[in-house]
């Protein structure tokens, strides 16, 4: 029978090589400012890779240097306060005790810290990382009156989505010019049809056919589509598509109606999906 | 004849009896240029067939052909069965003028002397260099039918099979009396059905099905085959041509002119045509100029200098009004692709004050609103600078609940968890400036429920007044302006309440003289609320946008009737706001607002209103969720 399994944030490692292929030369720069020690900002649309990428380079990390890095992730929100990342005091019986928060936690075993959704954070809490993305590569807990030097394996590493964000949720100047930053997009048709192929254990021809259909959604634009579909959904569509799903109505549940209420838009999408996919 | 189902489609035989199964062009008017934008990049208008010129559609074709900028759908389709087939031939009507840019059909030579900015130019000059020009014109758009439907189905498999099952029920053979007739029977023939057409045409047809077929080879073919039915057509053109195929519209009637002509002059040919194209300012500069009407570019071609403008500010404003100040703002010219500079003219003044009186007449019948808004505002405050204590997870340790909670464990009592504290929301510092539409329009009379009678710019103040009445609850800072004018030198703003000004009787007096006034050039009213929310320091500024119409003016575009100039230019306003750390809405009470609303506005950045009377209510919920932002 399945079971689950509960794994501490610090110790969440990559023994297989998560499958990922290189859009551009993502690969080198990460490597090189790893090398660097450069905090990363990683920027791009929903769904375009970028955490399946930081798995993997985890993983390839990991193994040119022989030992593991844990990757950690934190999933930003508007109500992420400084002590949600650094760590606070707790009641505990009769004692007060302190609890690392994760990034407290990834500083001190030099894992990877992933701030994901960062400008979603407030703005009074992404100037707490302030001295860890600079050269003192240093936390300070303010409430215990120290700091944390940081592990020399340690990076910290960002993301963020330029096109859906609005201006008031903008990365502070201060904040983000302490990162190296790498711009992910949505891929090439060709390369993204070997994705989901890859991702999703579909024929060459429904992935095709997918990576096409997502090239057209997203020449949509701006005006009507907040976003195109990513190639997660994508992918989930072809997943629909192996479980014997009729492809228009894949395309209907993992693509048409994630991506937009608006009627008009859902009929746009479903009627390029129309003309990509023939009717059964 | 053509086959019957093309004559019902170009007829609208079902039109006065249309069954639940049809759909009309109103149903896929917003559709089909959004999916042509999928399929192309461009984003094609959409037209009816009868709005189309003679020689882009006519009912010897089995589609019609895009000018590049729009596509021709029916009026209706209400020649299948069911809804799903006749939406579908709709979807391939448009599938096939939106592969003219996939196909390449407005592609041309690199160094053709041609204007940039009109895809059917280059083509246009081909053509008229041929005899009979009408004739070259029927061919080459039937290989560009032949070639982009291949392609397409070739790319597509959808609209393989779409393609099909139309051209399955579309294609008959006709008579072929005359060349057009002849052109629809090899249309089909190329596509794979069994028509005769005239010996040493079909294959020339067919090589442009070959993958990799580009325009060249098209008019390859189209010169190939011409020479092959020009001698027939030339003893037959006259006699039996119906009069609107000898005399067709656009360019090919310019070209008619050419016709016989041996060798045509590509020089007197642009000159002699282009001041009869629909041609639309793309000869000016980004920036410069103003816009070239067919006189003013007919003028130019004949040497003529046109009289320079007199760039004048000449308004006076309504009558009393105090505090006047000129500012000049650019516009965006969407087809030049760039700003021309100082073209607006503002005028922002205080108008004159009626009877404050008579503001209490605005809200009286709104007094249960106006005393729900400002419960609710004031519940708002309340809530923005309370800390959140007795948490069971927080920043925090709430030292009082941790004492307490002890003090009950060695009591003997369970303790409560609820010891930390969380600092969610604090009180913020907003900006807002609401800016009504005063167009003539808004003298129009609501036709039904309890405010019936009433004019709309009567319920756009009333939901202002609401929210000047609530926002003192809130302390947030806030602005009222109104906007109208006339021309792009007359643009009124009206200083209803400034940022700075406390909301007195002198307000009041402002709001409640206001009338209807002229007309809606409305990204030059938000280029000035975005320079008055500009000098604000609060971190949250917000524009409310309150109309009835879209943008319209008789200078804002090509005429009075051009709605795309000023939909462009407002939605380019919108953009610099929002790029200014500024959080636009527009709110508006047009039922056909969605239309335009979703090209001009940010994603989440309008909302349209069923009734005028929704307004008052809908006004206070938009602002408490622009505010949560």
């Amino acid at each position: 029978m399945p079971t689950s399994s509960e794994v501490p944030c610090e110790e969440h490692v990559f023994e297989a090589e998560p499958f990922y292929l290189p859009v551009k030369d993502e690969v080198e720069l990460f490597e090189a400012a790893y090398k660097a020690r450069l905090p990363v900002n990683l920027k791009g649309p929903t769904g375009c890779g970028k955490t399946r990428f930081l798995e993997y380079m985890c993983w390839r990390l990991g193994k040119e240097g022989g030992f593991e890095i844990p990757l950690i992730t934190v999933a930003c929100h508007e109500d992420l306060t400084a002590g949600d990342l650094v760590g606070r005091y707790l009641l505990h019986g009769e004692e007060t005790v302190w609890v690392d928060g994760p990034l407290a936690a990834a500083v001190k075993q030099g894992a990877v810290c992933y701030l994901d959704e960062v400008v979603e954070a407030r703005k009074d809490t992404m100037v707490l990382i302030h001295p860890l993305a600079d050269h003192r590569r240093m936390l300070p807990l303010e409430k215990k009156g120290t700091f944390i030097r940081a592990n020399p394996n340690f990076l910290l590493v960002v993301s963020y989505n330029p096109g859906y964000q609005s201006m008031l949720k903008d990365m502070k100047f201060s904040t983000r010019q302490r990162f190296a930053a790498i711009d992910f997009g949505y891929p090439q048709r060709e390369l993204e049809t070997r994705i989901i192929a890859g991702e999703a254990g579909v024929d060459n021809d429904i992935a095709e056919k997918l990576a096409l259909l997502g090239e057209r959604s997203r020449n949509v634009g701006e005006t009507a589509l907040e976003e195109g579909p990513s190639t997660r959904l994508l992918i989930y569509a072809a997943r629909l598509m192996a479980q014997g799903v009729e492809p228009r109505r894949a395309c209907e549940t993992a693509i048409v109606l994630p991506v937009s209420d608006d009627p008009v838009v859902q009929q746009v999408l479903r009627d390029l999906a129309a003309t990509v996919f023939p009717q059964p | 004849m053509t086959s019957p189902l093309n004559l019902a489609i170009y007829k609208n035989y079902y039109d006065n009896a249309a069954r639940e199964s049809a759909v009309t062009f109103e149903e896929a008017k917003d559709c089909f240029p959004l999916f042509a934008k999928g399929l192309s990049e461009k984003y094609l208008h959409a037209k009816t067939l009868e709005e189309a010129p003679d020689y882009l559609a006519n009912v010897f074709r089995p589609f019609p052909f895009s000018n590049g900028r729009e596509i021709y759908l029916p009026a209706i389709f209400d020649v299948f069965e069911s809804r799903d087939d006749n939406w579908r031939a709709y979807r391939v009507y448009t599938a096939v003028q939106a592969g003219q840019w996939e196909a390449g059909s407005f592609d041309r030579p690199a160094r053709a002397l041609i204007d940039r900015d009109e895809p059917l130019a280059w083509i246009a000059s081909f053509l008229g260099t041929f005899a009979i020009p009408v004739l070259a014109t029927d061919i080459f758009i039937t290989l560009e039918n032949i070639r982009i439907s291949t392609q397409m189905a070739r790319r597509f498999a959808g609209f393989a099979s779409d393609l099909a099952y139309f051209l399955q029920r579309l294609g008959s053979p006709v008579e072929p009396f005359n060349h057009r007739l002849i052109l629809w029977n090899l249309f089909f023939a190329a596509m794979g059905f069994s028509f005769a057409v005239p010996a040493g045409i079909l294959e020339h047809a067919v090589s442009l099905k070959r993958e990799g077929a580009g325009l060249k080879e098209s008019l390859q073919a189209t010169g190939a085959i011409y020479d092959k039915l020009e001698p027939g057509c030339k003893s037959r053109f006259s006699p039996f041509m119906p009069a609107d195929m000898r005399e067709v519209g656009g360019f090919p009637r310019d070209i008619m002119r050419l016709a016989g002509s041996d060798k045509v002059n590509q020089r007197q040919y642009f000159e002699d045509s282009l001041a009869d194209l629909d041609f639309y300012s793309y000869p000016v500069a980004a920036g410069s100029g103003e816009f070239v009407t067919k006189k003013i570019l007919g003028d130019r071609l004949n040497g003529n200098v046109e009289p320079k403008r007199q760039a004048e500010a000449t308004i006076t404003g309504s009558g009393g009004c105090v505090d006047a100040t000129l500012f000049s703002y650019p516009e965006w010219d969407y087809l030049a692709q760039g700003y021309r500079k100082g073209w607006v003219t503002v005028l922002e003044y205080s108008p004159q004050r009626s009877d404050p009186e008579k503001a209490g007449n605005l809200l009286r019948e709104w007094d249960d609103l106006v005393r729900e808004v400002i419960r609710q505002f004031r519940m708002l405050r309340f809530q923005e600078r309370a800390w959140r204590k007795r948490l069971e997870w927080g920043e925090e340790i709430d030292i009082d609940q941790a004492v307490a909670s002890d003090v009950e464990r060695r009591g003997g009592l369970p303790g409560s968890d609820k010891v930390y504290m969380e600092r969610r929301r604090v009180s913020r510092n907003v900006s807002a400036l609401f800016l009504l539409d005063l167009s003539a329009s808004t003298s129009s009379a609501i036709d039904e429920g309890a405010h019936r009678g009433e004019s709309v710019l009567e319920v756009l103040l009333a939901g202002t007044a609401i929210m000047a009445r609530a926002l003192g609850q809130l302390g947030d800072r806030y602005g009222i302006y109104g906007f109208s004018g006339y021309g792009r030198n007359g643009v009124e703003l009206l200083r209803l309440k400034s940022l700075n000004e406390n909301l007195s009787n002198d307000v009041w007096g402002r709001i409640s003289g206001l009338d209807p006034m002229r007309s809606t050039r409305m990204g030059a009213a938000i280029r000035h609320a975005h320079h008055l929310l500009g000098r604000e320091t609060a971190p949250l500024k917000i524009m409310i946008i309150l109309s009835d119409g879209y943008p319209q003016d008789f200078d804002y575009g090509e005429d009075r009737a051009d709605r795309e100039y000023g939909l462009h230019d407002t939605a380019k306003a919108l953009r610099e706001v929002e790029a200014d750390c500024i959080v636009p809405f527009c709110l508006t009470v047009d039922a056909a607002g969605n239309d335009y609303l979703r090209r001009m506005c940010p994603p989440h950045g309008y909302m349209v209103l069923k009734s005028v009377e929704d307004l008052p209510a809908q006004l206070p919920k938009v602002y408490i969720r622009l505010r949560e932002l």
